[in-house]
């Protein structure tokens, strides 16, 4: 069984976050599952005592999902966050990746999958559809380059990426460029961390107050 | 004196008395606060120079812990620079200072304040970053306070690599200052108020000299600096203001307002009114007509696409969350069922969530993202790679990659996925085969798609699987396409499409 010190489960909807804390106690050697309803509480809680890993629901009341992770993000920057979404759109989980994410969840997903999904993160993998490396390499095509600290994708990045929005699965990349799947997990880390950091800059820049 | 004045006097004294023991009175005349101050130069006192050359930069603390000048070509003392006092000007290229050695942030605690002007990005290592103050220990540099043009950047020295913390603005001064109040949160502050809190390593600094405007290297500040102070603890807020108190009166500047636009602007604009007022008349005279109808037509175009965008958006989520839900409860119910009835439900299950992915694809296509050729097929690739992963089957997926910008149109896309996935899903659950190859290629203006598999085969005479065939042929003639299907029972099947582009 895959063995993890810390969940937390931040979902409003009471079906959905007990299906998932149930899947995950059943399926995982978890030493410490915690669950919030809301982000502002879960927040205060986990700024306090991290997790390792972290589901948040994408659609909750007051504080989004996605703005609790960019928060938490800056104060303990190793904790995984996953996102909990009910379809896999682009959008949606491209502005999660540039707050922090590093994965996806789709809320339906049975449970052999969302077991996977989790090890995947724990493993130091982040899943990326084609079309959000479309996403991602747009975001380093910017035209005009208004922030000074924007950090470019190296050589080997951007290949990856042209694979990936290609729709290549990561087994197919690691042979055509003769590298191991351990590599291509960690250039896609990498590029993630990229984006945010990007974004962050992007975002001081603009508003220069948090 | 004369009597009559007297009691003016008193009043006068009475009021003079109330306003110095006020706490306004208190920060304006009170210096800085002194407890734990390791550090305090300014420039208008203890700056030694040869000229203008600066050689020596006092510590006026009472340590004694004078900096002095480490370079060749040394820092300026500029006179008559921020309300008639002088400030230390650094290059960006060649100048440096340096303090005796002292420990900054003992017991890794301490605040550190600089009044500085970037003045532009510093010329050095093509990296255009200028160092305020650093520190370092043996291996390198512990940490380091710069900015990068518009950006203000901490650096710490142990593992992590230099990152922004806020944004600085070029040309204008500012009271910068790092305030680390716990072993490893550093905060941030910009004329007066938090701008950012941030992780640092849980490091100690040790004793050791503190860098003015370099960081021993080549990042040398492209600006002026007026004062420095460092505290070996952390200066609360109270305090804090006193100490911006005492800057706003000596160099008389708001140190605690946000950037305002500049009135510059509003010149301009006001400048700039009457031009463009008359250039907009005449343009507007000669094209409204044209303008107008074009205008038009294509608000309507908008307002039909976001209407209907916004009608499949809530669509779509209402029935996903609802299927999603009927996920959940599936699953409760046949955790309490036990065996009883979990065919049924796992039924339930599959089909609501092969339902939501069917609305995942919709999004998909209907997404004005997604209309060239390359774009269907990458989506093709991952689609139909998770269809095959668990097959059993070996695949080949063999689809053109060399940069196709054809547009297709909403029909073309959603059937071509529609009748691709349907064929290798007949494939996976009626063929029992072993290979299965999905080919396209483009040729004449013509897509083509070709799907094989050594399975075994059925009569193309009968109808196979329900209405699936017939389905599927009725989907590419609404395309205008053309549709061939070659099998015999026990030698494979093979299904050759095309549409033209």
């Amino acid at each position: 069984m895959v063995k993890i010190d810390s969940i937390a489960i931040i979902e409003d909807d009471d079906k959905v976050r007990h299906y998932l804390a149930e899947q995950i106690q059943l399926n995982i050697d978890v030493k410490e599952l915690r669950v919030f309803g809301d982000a502002e509480t879960a927040l205060k809680e986990l700024i306090a005592v991290p997790v390792d890993i972290a589901l948040f629901d994408v659609n909750l009341p007051g504080m989004s999902g996605i703005e609790c992770i960019r928060r938490i993000k800056m104060l303990h920057p190793k904790l995984q966050c996953m996102v909990l979404t009910v379809y896999d759109k682009p959008d949606t989980i491209f502005e999660a990746l540039k707050a922090g994410a590093i994965s996806y969840l789709l809320k339906s997903t049975p449970a052999e999958k969302i077991i996977e999904a989790i090890a995947e993160v724990n493993n130091g993998g982040s899943p990326i559809s084609s079309q959000i490396a479309r996403k991602v390499i747009e975001a380093f095509t910017v035209k005009e380059k208004t922030n000074e600290y924007f950090q470019d994708l190296t050589r080997r990045e951007q290949e990856m990426l042209e694979q990936l929005s290609k729709g290549y699965r990561y087994k197919e990349i690691a042979d055509k460029l003769y590298i191991s799947l351990d590599t291509v997990r960690t250039h896609i880390r990498n590029i993630y961390e990229k984006l945010q950091v990007n974004s962050r800059a992007e975002a001081l820049k603009k508003t220069g107050l948090l | 004196m004369n009597t009559k004045l007297l009691p003016l006097v008193a009043a006068i004294k009475k009021i003079l008395i109330t306003v110095l023991a006020s706490p306004l009175a208190i920060s304006l005349l009170a210096q800085i606060p002194t407890d734990s101050l390791s550090l305090w130069l300014k420039a208008d006192k203890g700056v030694v120079v040869s000229g203008t050359n600066v050689k020596e930069w006092k510590d006026q603390s009472g340590n004694n812990f004078h900096a002095a000048t480490t370079s060749v070509t040394p820092p300026q003392l500029v006179s008559n620079e921020l309300n008639g006092l002088p400030v230390i000007r650094f290059n960006g290229l060649d100048n440096a200072m340096e303090t005796v050695s002292f420990q900054t942030f003992p017991n890794k605690r301490g605040t550190v304040i600089v009044v500085v002007k970037v003045r532009g990005l510093g010329s050095t290592s093509g990296v255009g970053y200028g160092t305020f103050v650093s520190t370092y220990y043996n291996k390198g540099i512990t940490w380091q306070m710069g900015s990068k043009g518009p950006l203000s950047i901490y650096y710490d020295g142990e593992g992590s690599s230099g990152f922004p913390v806020a944004e600085m603005s070029v040309g204008k001064w500012a009271v910068v200052s790092l305030r680390r109040e716990s072993d490893t949160i550093m905060q941030y502050l910009r004329d007066g108020t938090v701008r950012f809190p941030f992780r640092i390593s849980n490091n100690q600094p040790d004793v050791n000299p503190l860098k003015i405007a370099s960081n021993g290297r080549l990042e040398v500040l492209n600006g002026d600096i007026a004062e420095i102070i460092v505290y070996g603890r952390v200066i609360d807020e109270k305090e804090m203001n006193s100490i911006y108190g005492y800057f706003n009166k000596k160099y008389q500047l708001a140190f605690r307002s946000p950037d305002t636009p500049t009135q510059k602007w509003w010149l301009y604009a006001l400048l700039l009114l009457p031009v463009l007022g008359t250039a907009i008349i005449i343009t507007k005279y000669i094209a409204q007509r044209k303008l107008k109808k074009q205008l038009a037509e294509l608000e309507r175009l908008r307002e039909l696409d976001k209407e209907r965008q916004r009608i499949s958006r809530e669509m779509h989520d209402d029935i996903g969350s609802g299927l999603t839900q009927i996920v959940m409860m599936s699953e409760s119910v046949k955790s309490k069922m036990g065996s009883n009835g979990e065919k049924e439900l796992s039924d339930i299950t599959d089909t609501s969530r092969k339902l939501v992915n069917s609305m995942s694809e919709i999004i998909w296509s209907l997404s004005p993202e997604n209309k060239t050729l390359d774009q269907l097929f990458a989506y093709l690739r991952e689609q139909l790679n998770k269809q095959l992963e668990y097959s059993g089957m070996n695949h080949k997926i063999d689809l053109p990659e060399n940069g196709n910008n054809i547009s297709l149109s909403n029909e073309q896309r959603r059937n071509i996925l529609l009748i691709t996935k349907e064929i290798v899903n007949n494939a996976i659950k009626y063929s029992s085969a072993n290979n299965i190859l999905i080919q396209a290629e483009i040729k004449n203006n013509s897509l083509a798609f070709f799907v094989e598999d050594d399975g075994k085969g059925f009569d193309i005479n009968k109808i196979y699987g329900g209405n699936g065939l017939k389905n599927i042929k009725s989907r590419i003639e609404e395309l205008g396409g053309k549709m061939e299907t070659d099998s015999e029972p026990g030698k494979g099947s093979r299904f050759k499409y095309s549409i033209s582009l």
